[in-house]
């Protein structure tokens, strides 16, 4: 509880530094999240390349926006949104289910050159498994483990009740585990 | 097999690896561009500023205020003086004065403040409204005939 009261107390501080204009702060920002915000927007991208660039897009808005922003809840829960909603903008998430073989694909075979993310064994199988899932679904199951999102922030965002929000959630974990543990399911709500 | 809690904690915490030389690059971008919207914020600033004291009431009516004042100066400047009376002789107008006052006096003299009244009555007359033209034999005529009575 302390520790979360002091990350949220250093973001404040942070977030106020930059807003003045403080290189330092955004360095801090940067390194402090930029891995969290690459693996959610690989999940939700299954696509390298869109996930460096949505990352980099977040963090450009959130620089150009920082004498209006205001910091309410978590800097990393905006940040996570914001990723959230230039992966959905950007078109090139793939909503139809990709196959299991192609999402691995996506994130270990087709590594560009200039590519700067790596992911791990363990990373790859769950990306796989997340591409599986309805966009909603993995957008719910993603933003609340890896942005850290509450239910009623990721039913906003989708603007759907809570209630819906939570099921997505159940329902996309039970078949993220049954694709990892080898089973198969079928629950496409 | 593994639970749903441990699906949790794998998709949370899955580990990814970030290359250090782009990382930095992507920095610097970032870096520019905080930079860029700093300096794009303070020519904000600035216009905003004198924009904002434009907008202030008080402001903008000294500024009416001096501007109108600045306009009637000039305007005087360059206009030719005007006669204090135009077409009036400064003599002939303490002339009439005196005139008055003495036969108003002279009328207390003869008869009293009827007379006063009298001559009041006939200063009226004179001073009835005239045609919009009048000529110099009118005006002659007019005269003797106040003269006479």
């Amino acid at each position: 509880m302390l520790e979360r009261c002091g990350a949220v107390l250093e973001d404040k501080f942070l977030v106020w530094r930059m807003k003045r204009g403080n290189r330092e702060a955004l360095c801090r920002i940067y390194e402090k999240y930029r891995d969290d915000l690459l693996r959610l927007a690989i999940s939700l991208s299954s696509d390298a390349a869109t996930a460096e660039d949505a990352v980099q897009d977040a963090f450009t808005t959130f620089i150009r926006g920082r004498e209006r922003f205001e910091l309410t809840g978590s800097l990393k829960g905006y940040l996570a949104t914001c990723v959230a909603n230039r992966i959905r903008n950007a078109g090139r998430d793939r909503r139809s289910h990709a196959s299991l073989d192609e999402a691995r694909q996506i994130v270990s075979e087709s590594q560009r050159p200039d590519q700067w993310v790596i992911c791990s064994e363990e990373l790859q199988r769950i990306v796989a498994a997340l591409a599986r899932l309805p966009y909603e679904q993995r957008e719910v199951v993603t933003l609340r483990l890896q942005g850290g999102l509450k239910f009623r922030e990721i039913a906003e965002l989708q603007q759907v009740p809570t209630k819906t929000a939570l099921s997505r959630y159940r329902c996309g974990l039970q078949k993220v585990r049954s694709l990892l543990n080898g089973e198969v399911t079928r629950c496409d709500r | 097999m593994r639970s749903l809690r441990e699906i949790e904690k794998s998709v949370a915490k899955a580990s990814l690896r970030s290359d250090g030389a782009a990382n930095q690059k992507v920095l610097n971008d970032l870096l520019t561009e905080l930079d860029q919207a700093k300096q794009d914020s303070l020519s904000g600033h600035r216009l905003s500023g004198s924009r904002s004291i434009v907008r202030r009431p008080l402001v903008r009516l000294a500024l009416a205020a001096a501007i109108l004042i600045t306009t009637a100066i000039v305007i005087d400047h360059h206009l030719p003086p005007e006669p204090t009376h135009p077409g009036a002789d400064p003599r002939a107008v303490a002339r009439v004065e005196t005139v008055n006052a003495i036969g108003l006096n002279l009328a207390y003299r003869r008869g009293g403040l009827e007379a006063v009244e009298q001559q009041y009555m006939k200063t009226f007359k004179n001073s009835k409204p005239r045609p919009p033209r009048l000529s110099v034999d009118d005006l002659l005529t007019e005269l003797t005939e106040n003269g006479d009575s």
